[in-house]
């Protein structure tokens, strides 16, 4: 647990094993393809307007990523956008553009590093 | 605005803009290429602080501090030997267009980790695309890198013998991999204005009227042209059929969302991208035809005007009685295949400059598939032959370049404005604009005895060719001759329908239209291996055709025919594979060389001995990544007495190079490649009469070789319909545990192998090619006639996806041309989807009819 009281993933040690995954009751945590480091830093399935007001770096659905993606590999799903790894070229439009600043470069390139 | 470092230099662009067109319009650094500017094809990669970046996605407003390296300035002198050896070595180099983007993933890995696993190197290219390779030689490439970077040394390989049969390294792998040489879009001429085409709002509709004066009022925009400012010439241009309009006049009828209506001249691309706004056209919409049966109906809407229906073409061909034959059979097996619309996906969008040269001509740097052809099209749209052509570097064709694009539209530009132009469609306009693979919708019957010996076929096929002609009657034309197969019985019947519609044009795309009836007869086959009780592999061996024997189309084949051979070189492997209870499927097929039927088919090369007291090759053969010229320099080194030191290599033109044809029908090795020889002996009777270098120098020397060849339909009993033919076999196996592909072989007989390394990279990257045509790749259009994908939606198999591909390049002599050399390049991508097609058959009990198959792991979800 993270100084926000949010489970943070070390991924040096992580050996995808799955457990945290399975155990969470949020089901907020999905096992991610390492070698891509584009990812949406949101789960929040509230519409727009309300995950607006939650958080300051919710995704809202706006779509603008579903629509830059050559791939088509990201979509929103149910009001947030979730990216299908084996499709995604980790090309970074979708970070680039996202007005949110949701979906991040893990490499610290397209986006800081948090 | 941001500061940052480019290749050790500081640098503040004075706008806020994507990194690439940085690079590219503002610090010249070419190396980065545009290969779609939407992240997907990674022809644009560089580096940025260490981790490779596809340079069209960061602002440069972000990159502040940040320090960007691409190949030109960011590689060491050592590097850059290592690179160009290892490149050049592992025969990685095809296009080139990707390569810099390849060399850039390469650097970024070896530089963290000097010692990767080859699934660390898949990762490493697993997001750049290359259409040439298939990957597999890149990767060896990287390897290679790794290995002479550890070891601090290059390699010592003397000096390499490059007659015929040598794995010699390319002659432009330097160029390509360190980004020096140009492709049309990477020469910026001095004042030069952008152009660009306002294209059709409705695939069918009749344009009313087009109001430019807006347009033409914005600051910046230089011209405003329509149909109207064609000079003298043509409006209407064409590979063979002149039915594509260059711009439709008012009073037209658009024949697909491609048409250009306008075009716009201006000083930068955004004032272009304003004015095609403020142009103002009328239309009536008209009802569209988007599909065949559209098309072929009684009182359908005609895509053309000028025409009486909406049938493009149509081929019947029958020998012998099939219908009785068939009726004869013991066993008879009928069905209804499907193959759908592929996209060629290469990496170089269609680019073009033109301006007016020192003699008053217009002058072309063009990506194409022949100068001489571009020349021709441009020449009867101007109606005036005061035009040259050069190629530039080719970034890939496939087929997709043969017809004009923006050539003829740049150079109307050129005239109008006076100025230097360049066009280059993006790649949302290359998806739309250039014609496509045919779908095909096939009924074929196939008759067999007891022992699964083939006594006839019949087929019925319809394809879709679109908006224009383009290749589409050719297309069908040998799909209705090689649909038999290469097999020894004399009962064939095939009819064939190719119709306009409102879709995007189909033409040609490498396979020519065997790629898809292939696909049909090749599973019958297969199925019949079944009904008698055999293997594939004992039909395809039963049925084979053999040297002596009669085609199918009457041809008596020459001792080159090397198919048995092929069968031969995987039989091993295959039986191993069933022993192992594994999946294993199978498919035959054959390729002409040359485009035969009678066509006018020359090769012409001249041999002229310059002031450097070099022999350079001037040829209007384009080389669009096959290798071409190096092709030349070994044909010449093994027909005289010259060292490949003493040659040049010349792209084509078309003011000294002579018109040596399309690239395309697989013919250049054989056809240029002849012509070359007869070159090279005119060169050495003057050699060896006692001339040396120096006496030669301004000397040329001429050699041209007709593939002569009987048309279609002609009165002989037993006619000569190509040159020569290819011959393959591949076997695809299944892994049995994921169900995925564990192995690809590919056994192919070229005659005589000119660069055996050079004719494995096509092998990989033909196969890979028709993996995605066969897995995944489709070219959807909604009702409105309008593609739906992206160049990164397309579905074309990337680094990581590609199994292990076995290429077994046989020799064959036999061919009394070209020493030999039958060449390769189509029928590396014909088999493969039937062989794939049986072997999931055999995996899990399902036939599967059409393509892509569905219910494999790679099958995309929806």
């Amino acid at each position: 647990m993270n100084e926000y009281g949010v489970a943070e993933v070390d991924e040096e040690k992580c050996i995808a094993c799955g457990q945290c995954a399975k155990v969470c009751p949020q089901n907020v945590i999905k096992i991610h393809e390492c070698a891509n480091y584009i990812v949406v830093k949101c789960s929040n399935k509230e519409k727009g307007a309300v995950a607006r007001k939650q958080c300051e770096v919710s995704c809202i659905g706006c779509g603008i990523c579903e629509k830059t993606c050559t791939a088509g590999a990201i979509h929103v799903e149910d009001n947030c956008a979730v990216i299908q790894e084996d499709i995604c070229l980790s090309c970074g439009m979708c970070s680039v553009k996202c007005p949110r600043h949701v979906i991040h470069d893990l490499r610290g390139v397209f986006t800081a590093v948090r | 605005m941001a500061s940052f470092i480019v290749n050790g230099q500081e640098v503040s662009p004075s706008k806020n803009q994507k990194l690439l067109r940085f690079l590219r319009d503002e610090l010249h650094i070419t190396s980065a290429k545009d290969g779609c500017s939407e992240g997907a094809c990674g022809a644009c990669t560089v580096i940025i602080d260490g981790q490779t970046c596809k340079s069209c996605v960061p602002d440069t407003d972000s990159l502040a501090g940040k320090n960007v390296i691409t190949v030109e300035g960011g590689l060491s002198d050592w590097e850059q030997k290592v690179y160009t050896y290892a490149y050049g070595k592992a025969g990685a180099v095809q296009c080139g267009f990707c390569i810099p983007g390849m060399v850039m993933c390469t650097k970024a890995l070896l530089d963290v980790n000097p010692e990767p696993t080859d699934d660390e190197i898949r990762y490493a290219l697993r997001n750049n695309y290359c259409r040439c390779t298939g990957y597999v030689k890149i990767m060896d490439a990287v390897r290679l890198a790794a290995k002479i970077l550890k070891e601090g040394v290059l390699p010592d390989d003397g000096d390499p013998s490059w007659t015929l049969g040598s794995r010699v390294s390319r002659i432009d792998v330097e160029e390509k991999v360190l980004g020096t040489g140009k492709y049309p879009d990477d020469y910026y001429p001095e004042g030069m204005l952008y152009g660009a085409a306002l294209r059709s709002k409705y695939p069918r509709a009749r344009v009313l009227s087009i109001d430019t004066s807006a347009a033409e009022a914005l600051p910046g925009v230089e011209a405003v042209v329509t149909a109207d400012d064609i000079p003298g010439g043509e409006n209407k241009i064409g590979h063979l059929k002149h039915d594509q309009y260059s711009l439709i006049p008012v009073g037209g009828l658009t024949h697909y969302l491609g048409d250009a209506i306008a075009l716009v001249a201006a000083t930068d691309m955004a004032t272009v991208e304003k004015a095609k706004k403020l142009i103002k056209v009328e239309y009536e919409v008209l009802p569209h035809v988007h599909t065949v049966e559209e098309a072929a109906a009684p009182d359908a809407p005609l895509v053309y005007d000028e025409e009486e229906t909406n049938v493009c073409a149509y081929k019947h061909i029958s020998r012998g009685n099939a219908e009785e034959a068939i009726k004869n059979s013991k066993y008879v097996i009928s069905h209804h295949f499907e193959t759908p619309w592929t996209e060629h996906a290469f990496l170089e969008p269609e680019c073009a400059v033109s301006f007016y040269d020192e003699d008053g001509d217009i002058f072309v740097y063009s990506t194409d598939q022949s100068a001489h052809q571009t020349l021709h099209e441009v020449t009867l749209m101007l109606g005036t032959d005061k035009v040259k052509v050069q190629n530039a570097l080719v970034g890939g064709g496939f087929g997709g370049k043969e017809d004009m694009t923006v050539q003829h539209l740049s150079a109307l530009l050129t005239y109008v404005t006076k100025k230097p132009i360049k066009m280059k469609l993006s790649r949302a306009e290359s998806l739309l604009v250039h014609p496509k693979r045919h779908p095909f919708y096939m009924d074929m019957t196939m008759g067999c005895d007891e022992n699964g010996v083939i006594q006839g076929v019949k087929a019925i096929v319809k394809s879709d060719t679109g908006a224009f002609a383009s290749l589409g009657g050719p297309v069908l034309e040998r799909a209705c001759t090689h649909a038999a197969g290469p097999y020894h019985y004399e009962n064939f019947e095939i009819e064939g329908t190719a119709y306009y519609t409102n879709n995007p044009p189909a033409g040609a795309f490498r396979g020519f239209g065997v790629t898809q009836t292939c696909f049909a007869t090749e599973t019958l086959l297969n199925m019949m291996a079944d009904k008698v009780g055999i293997t594939p592999w004992e039909i395809h061996y039963r049925n084979a055709i053999r040297p002596g024997e009669v085609l199918p189309n009457g041809q008596i084949v020459d001792n080159s025919t090397g198919l048995v051979e092929t069968l031969e070189a995987v039989k091993e492997e295959y039986d191993a594979a069933l022993a192992a209870g594994k999946a294993v499927g199978l498919g035959c097929a054959m390729k002409n060389a040359g485009v035969g039927v009678g066509i006018p088919d020359t090769g012409r090369v001249k041999l002229i001995v310059e002031e450097d007291e070099k022999l350079h090759i001037f040829t209007g053969a384009s080389c669009i990544g096959q290798g071409l010229g190096t092709v030349l320099v070994q044909m010449i080194v093994t027909n005289t007495d010259l060292s490949h030191d003493d040659i040049v290599y010349e792209r084509s033109n078309t003011w000294i190079s002579p018109d040596s044809g399309t690239t395309s029908g697989s013919r250049q090795t054989l056809v240029t490649g002849e012509a070359c020889r007869r070159a090279c002996e005119k060169f050495m009777e003057a050699k060896n009469s006692g001339k040396s270098m120096k006496d030669m120098i301004g000397e040329t020397f001429y050699g041209e070789y007709l593939a002569k060849t009987h048309p279609l339909g002609a009165d002989v009993p037993n006619p000569i319909s190509h040159v020569a033919y290819g011959y393959a076999t591949q076997v695809c196996i299944l892994d049995p545990k994921t169900g995925k592909i564990e192995k690809m072989i590919a056994a192919h007989d070229v005659g005589k192998a000119v660069n055996p390394l050079s004719c494995e990279g096509q092998i990989e990257g033909g196969v890979v090619m028709s993996m995605g045509f066969a897995l995944r790749e489709q070219y959807p259009i909604d009702e409105n006639c309008k593609p739906i994908d992206k160049y990164g939606s397309l579905g074309l198999f990337r680094s990581h996806e590609v199994p292990e591909i076995e290429a077994i390049v046989i020799d064959k002599p036999g061919l009394d041309v070209a020493c030999g050399a039958i060449g390769i390049g189509e029928i590396t991508s014909i088999p493969t989807a039937p062989a794939i097609a049986d072997a999931y058959c055999r995996f899990d009990g399902e036939r599967r009819y059409s393509l892509p198959l569905s219910n494999t792991p790679y099958e995309r979800k929806k």
